[in-house]
């Protein structure tokens, strides 16, 4: 399911075309949207949390024939910041797994 | 974090996750559990058997996806973004309609709002383990991969929405 998802991001790398992941929050009070990474400079670019400011920082791992089985696949975000979390200011820590 | 695992001529994908509605969903996680001291230059994500939910597949061979048992899990990870490369960018525009984007199946509208920042691409190495468990809480599987390099990473401040502090 997501291993052609990573390929398809690393042709987008190297060609610099858009690519993109999106996530949402398990909390309803968050409203999370994703975060788009290749092409960069452009629409639909980074948009992690909703009504958020803060540090970001964003990685897509990938390796086939990884020893023991057949492909690992992860991308990983943290989000440090402030959101409005039931719309109250929340300092906080917010990532992927 | 997803696995596939070749067992004879089968493949089964097992797709780590969050206990929550949406698989990958984003979480809270723990305090302390990145340490942003070195930002932009340098952050690092641990987290230390972390609850995930291990919902195994078999993939078929047309690339379609079998749900086949779900069991719960541990992940313990180390991550580290480290002296991006190249001066950071501005940034801006509207974030994304979808949760999804539609080539990966994602429809779920989404109301966009405004971001802007600053980013910069840098490089990533992560360290992944992660077991999983019966139902008698026995370890039915372990899983690890070290030193792996991302095939894309970005560090930066964003402001997104309408919020600002």
């Amino acid at each position: 399911m997501r291993r052609s998802l990573f390929w398809a991001f690393g042709l987008a790398i190297a060609f610099g075309a858009l690519a993109a992941t999106a996530r949402a929050a398990d909390s309803p009070d968050l409203t999370t949207i994703g975060l788009e990474a290749p092409g960069l400079v452009g629409q639909d670019q980074p948009s992690t949390m909703g009504d958020f400011t803060g540090k970001i920082g964003y990685a897509i791992f990938n390796r086939d024939n990884a020893s023991g089985f057949h492909v690992f696949d992860a991308d990983m975000r943290f989000q440090q910041g402030t959101a409005l979390v039931g719309g109250v200011a929340t300092r906080g820590l917010w990532g992927l797994t | 974090v997803d696995f596939y695992e070749t067992v004879g001529s089968t493949v089964y994908h097992h797709d780590l996750h969050t206990d929550a509605i949406h698989p990958f969903w984003t979480d809270e996680l723990p305090s302390g559990s990145v340490n942003t001291g070195g930002f932009p230059n340098q952050a690092v994500e641990n987290l230390w058997s972390y609850p995930v939910v291990d919902d195994v597949f078999i993939v078929n061979d047309d690339g379609s996806q079998t749900y086949v048992e779900s069991h719960p899990g541990e992940v313990t990870l180390h991550v580290t973004w480290q002296r991006a490369p190249a001066a950071a960018f501005s940034v801006s525009g509207m974030t994304a309609p979808t949760l999804l984007p539609p080539e990966f199946g994602g429809l779920e509208p989404v109301a966009q709002q405004p971001f802007s920042g600053r980013m910069a691409w840098d490089t990533a190495v992560g360290n992944f383990k992660a077991v999983v468990f019966a139902d008698d809480g026995s370890v039915m599987k372990r899983f690890k991969i070290s030193g792996v390099r991302t095939i894309a990473s970005l560090v930066g401040t964003e402001q997104i929405g309408a919020f600002a502090q």
